[in-house]
């Protein structure tokens, strides 16, 4: 008797021992794809800033995400430019989206309508200045105007030729992308999915599904 | 019988290898160049700037969290105050931006440069605090949100603890203040 229970102890401890360690590799996994992902886009040209943002509203499901938005749209980026707001760190970008697919919303296909994203191409002179001045040596001029891809959690804004699905909420005369990069997803064919934010890998969910299942959901919420 | 005992040695093995504490902090890698304070033999400073003001109680009550730990577990951190831009190391300030969807956002700056904390230490911080986002929580949450930026700043990345100042506010953060593993990730930086 005196041996089960013992046994029983050794077990939980035994199970609580493995909880732990896969906590570990999972962390680890998430480091190596993070710098993996830094490594190839350093090749592409850019130099890469990369922002800790924080949300408090979470868009965790369609249901939220519908919820929010004035349009659910798949669609192609045509052309994108950046904005900049006074005495404010990260620029945005406004992108210009051609409608290929309507899932929800009062826009037709073909139509081209603006989102604007917190993030995106800057140059290293903007950086520096926004930086509040704290003893940035002053650059020279190729330095000044080498491009920067300002990231937000390790994400991109928008570039021209991306195919994005986007649930968008109405904001002035143009489209914000609903909750940040929450409300945005990766098209390959018929599968969906959002990018998960650096260092969240564990926690985000991606929402990954097909096409067809997301316009299906987001319908039946809409009625 | 003979595979009880063995089934025992083996988990009495897992357990001696893998020490159950240590494991609910992430780090970045990388950390402040000088520091957090040094048990007070090197104090560091933070800075408010004019558009903060409004949040100023609330960030003064999120660094005396941090700093006021030893209930729990002490740590070197030793932060004040200062009203010289110039000596202070994180800098606050707000904006009021709906088209932007982050609350609170943590820059990391090297001479010369903005950097990203997995790749290189960082010489200070600058926290932007947006209003029209803290907008959608109570006080008591947005002091937790400061206190979020704040392990930013010295150095803490996010981890899924719910119990963590460092779980993000959105995937359930039960605590406005740093608890047990977040001391206990500074103390793995900067001890
Ligand atoms: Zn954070």
């Amino acid at each position: 008797m005196k041996k089960g229970f013992i046994l029983m102890g050794i077990s939980a401890i035994l199970l609580g021992s493995f909880v732990v360690v896969s906590a570990f590799s999972t962390n680890t996994e998430t480091n190596a794809t993070a710098t993996k992902k830094t490594t190839d886009e350093t090749a592409s040209g850019f130099i890469t800033v990369d922002t800790h943002a924080d949300i408090v509203r979470a868009y965790n499901d369609i249901p939220s995400l519908t919820k929010a938005s004035a349009i659910v749209i798949e669609g192609d980026v045509m052309s994108t430019s950046t904005k900049y707001y006074k005495d404010e760190i990260a620029p945005c970008t406004l992108s210009q989206v051609k409608v290929s697919k309507v899932i929800s919303g009062d826009v037709k296909i073909g139509d081209v309508v603006t989102f604007q994203e917190t993030g995106g191409i800057t140059t290293q002179k903007y950086v520096s200045e926004r930086s509040r001045g704290r003893d940035f040596p002053p650059l020279s001029e190729v330095e000044e105007n080498k491009q920067v891809d300002f990231k937000i959690n390790g994400l991109s804004a928008m570039k021209k030729d991306e195919k994005v699905l986007l649930f968008g909420e109405r904001y002035q005369d143009i489209y914000l992308v609903v909750g940040g990069y929450q409300g945005k997803f990766k098209v390959d064919g018929n599968k969906i999915e959002r990018q998960s934010p650096k260092g969240d890998e564990s926690f985000y969910p991606t929402l990954k599904m097909s096409q067809s299942s997301l316009v299906n959901e987001v319908q039946q919420l809409k009625k | 019988m003979k595979k009880r005992l063995s089934l025992l040695l083996s988990a009495l093995a897992v357990v001696l290898f893998f020490p159950i504490e240590s494991s609910a902090y992430i780090l970045y890698g990388h950390k402040l160049t000088n520091g957090v304070g040094n048990w007070g033999k090197n104090r560091q400073y933070y800075y408010l700037h004019d558009s903060a003001n409004q949040y100023k109680p609330l960030i003064k009550n999120a660094w005396n969290t941090w700093v006021n730990s030893s209930s729990i577990l002490s740590t070197p951190i030793s932060f004040r105050e200062s009203t010289n831009k110039k000596a202070s190391v994180v800098e606050f300030f707000s904006i009021n931006n709906p088209s932007k969807k982050y609350a609170g956002m943590t820059y990391f700056y090297r001479y010369k440069e903005e950097v990203e904390p997995e790749k290189s230490n960082w010489g200070w911080t600058e926290i932007e605090l947006n209003q029209a986002e803290l907008k959608y929580i109570g006080e008591t949450d947005q002091q937790g949100t400061i206190a979020h930026e704040i392990g930013h700043a010295m150095g803490l990345a996010h981890n899924g603890n719910e119990f963590s100042v460092m779980c993000q506010f959105a995937y359930g953060r039960k605590t406005s203040r740093p608890l047990l593993d977040d001391y206990k990730g500074i103390n793995a930086i900067y001890n």
